[in-house]
């Protein structure tokens, strides 16, 4: 049970953005992308939800390729969250996250009351069900983004795919977040997340596929990948990676250098 | 354990709560449109007492031979005013159905049905039709392939255009181009009119009426429209609230993205271009009755769009009662529908000002 990039290579029309990639993520695994901005990690989710064509290589998805998907099996299959963000109109809480039974539902897209105690268990699992009356638009961008992790655990499926869920979120809802993921990773989903905070990858304790801007991709546990050595060269500023201590444990945290930090 | 459940008992209760409330809030707008209905049918510059309306009804359901005294009146009832009134109903259920569904696809709350193009093409056609000294049947069956002709065309553009994702940019821009065209085409056609005959005729379309097309033919043309045009959409509602997140996000939950855009543009532009080609171009009504429908119900499609139908029928009723009785010649409506509908759109801005945020 597993999503298995194989070659991937993708972009748009005649610009190649990600080349030859190739990663896994295992069912209660979870893999974070790291890289500087611009170098295809939006590209590659796109591709992985097929809103983008591949130009080569493969992906498959419990060894079928994901080709072969009907939109529904795909969205029972694998879930998206986006960055949390304002839609135009405003939605109860608990109507979003009853939208992640669509692919479930029959042709008129009636919910019924299975799939009403599906979304409710998902507010339950995240301890978000005392948002269900609020109005979504008028959430937190952490209470937004926990929706919205939500309204995908009411899709049930068995992998997910987060785009940079602790962007734009506060020093404490960062980790809130965090922990919730790793928590659904541990709880048995399979978990492709981007983010822009390399202590983010030590934190999750899961794989990372590093990409540089040269198209080379480097894969692997995040003790593997994150050394100084790489991260300097992904996002060519000086990097310190420290050991921490808190109460006897010790840690790795990674840490960029201002100019004059460096001498 | 034992609180949360009982937590998830008090919250599903409330939804249940709240789908037997829309369905309350559903039969009371029938109701008032009957309500709507029963007294426009006895009003007007021939106005018909209660007792005589209800007489005539029931004379004509009964089968009997109507009363010599009531001949007149029946003959203005069953004629003019019934159908007239019946064409009411359909068009202003058939601009909000498709004004509420652009507004989903778009994402966007200021989306009215002719954002594509359909109404200022139907303009230009019946303009044309008009000049060309078509009748009837030729100004709407002109006015009803230029609408949808526009909009094939500003699909067939955006298709060309569009590279990656801003498909809906693309066409929203398509739609003003295009629009802008026929619109000066439009103009054009007024400026070579005959002003003595062609003019006040093309100015009279332009504005919208229900005066000339209150007749058997056109609820017929109407009715078959109107089911082809609703029917899609009302089936495709739960899921248009998956839409106006984002199409990314649509396609990610299920939601065939593009095959519903098609089918929704489809959909409204047979009921716009319809409406449209045989009364004339109705502004506001398909932009304010689903902004005011979703202040009255909320966002969610599924109570949303069966209310804007029925608001935007009861809306078009009640406006037209005034086109036909407040001057003794007609109002045209798309005056009216302005007149009326700026000042209540300006006021639901302040009333609704944190909704729309």
């Amino acid at each position: 049970m597993s999503i298995v990039l194989e070659n991937v290579t993708c972009g748009y029309k005649d610009k190649v953005v990600v080349k030859d990639l190739s990663a896994e993520v295992e069912a209660g695994t979870l893999l974070c992308l790291l890289g500087p901005n611009g170098v295809g990690k939006t590209t590659l989710f796109k591709s992985i939800l097929r809103h983008l064509p591949l130009m080569s290589g493969s992906i498959h998805i419990n060894n079928r390729s994901v080709k072969s998907f009907s939109y529904s099996e795909y969205a029972k299959l694998i879930a998206y969250v986006p960055q949390a963000h304002t839609p135009p109109f405003s939605f109860k809480v608990f109507d979003v996250v009853a939208m992640g039974r669509t692919a479930h539902m029959g042709i008129w897209g009636r919910p019924g009351k299975h799939d009403l105690d599906i979304a409710l268990h998902s507010l339950e699992r995240l301890g978000a069900e005392a948002l269900a009356d609020r109005i979504y638009t008028q959430l937190s961008g952490g209470e937004r983004q926990m929706v919205l992790i939500a309204r995908a655990l009411a899709q049930e499926t068995e992998y997910m795919i987060l785009d940079e869920p602790t962007s734009n979120l506060d020093f404490g809802n960062q980790i809130r977040v965090l922990n919730t993921v790793r928590k659904l990773a541990q709880e048995g989903l399979g978990i492709i997340m981007t983010t822009h905070h390399p202590n983010h990858v030590f934190q999750s304790q899961g794989n990372v596929a590093l990409m540089l801007r040269n198209h080379e991709y480097i894969f692997g546990t995040a003790k593997e990948v994150m050394t100084k050595n790489n991260l300097e060269k992904a996002y060519g500023v000086d990097v310190a990676i420290i050991d921490a201590y808190y109460k006897d444990h010790a840690f790795p945290v990674c840490y960029p250098l201002m100019k004059e930090e460096t001498l | 354990m034992e609180q949360n459940s009982q937590e998830s008992q008090i919250i599903l209760a409330r939804e249940k709560n709240a789908l037997r409330k829309e369905r309350i809030l559903l039969v009371i707008l029938v109701l008032v449109l009957i309500g709507a209905l029963m007294i426009s049918l006895g009003f007007g510059r021939y106005s018909i007492p209660v007792e005589q309306l209800f007489r005539i009804i029931g004379q004509k359901i009964t089968g009997k031979a109507p009363l010599p005294e009531d001949k007149e009146a029946g003959l203005v009832l069953f004629l003019v005013r019934l159908p007239r009134l019946l064409l009411n109903i359909m068009v202003g259920a058939a601009l909000s159905v498709s004004g509420a569904s652009f507004q989903g696809l778009f994402r966007n709350p200021m989306v009215s049905p002719g954002i594509l193009g359909v109404s200022s093409a139907a303009g230009a056609g019946a303009a044309l039709a008009i000049l060309l000294n078509l009748n009837t049947l030729g100004v709407n069956l002109m006015a009803f392939f230029f609408g949808i002709g526009a909009v094939l065309l500003v699909m067939l553009l955006s298709r060309l255009i569009r590279h990656g994702g801003g498909a809906l940019i693309v066409m929203v821009l398509s739609g003003v181009v295009i629009s802008s065209i026929f619109r000066a085409l439009t103009s054009l056609a007024k400026y070579v009119a005959d002003a003595d005959k062609k003019l006040p005729e093309i100015t009279f379309w332009l504005m919208g009426s229900f005066a000339k097309s209150g007749n058997a033919r056109n609820i017929v043309v109407m009715g078959i429209a109107l089911l082809l045009g609703v029917v899609p959409l009302m089936a495709m509602r739960r899921r248009m609230n998956v839409l106006t997140f984002s199409e990314d996000e649509a396609q990610s939950m299920g939601v065939n993205v593009k095959r519903m855009r098609y089918l929704i543009i489809i959909s409204s532009t047979l009921l716009t271009g319809t409406s449209v080609c045989l009364c004339g171009t109705i502004e506001w009504v398909g932009l304010i009755i689903p902004h005011i429908t979703r202040l009255m119900v909320g966002p969610n499609y599924r109570i949303l769009l069966p209310a804007s139908m029925l608001s935007g029928s009861i809306f078009m009723v009640v406006v037209d009662n005034f086109c036909r009785s407040i001057i003794p010649g007609e109002l045209p409506i798309g005056v009216v529908t302005s007149i009326i509908g700026a000042p209540l759109f300006i006021y639901m801005l302040f009333k609704g000002r944190k909704e729309l945020t």
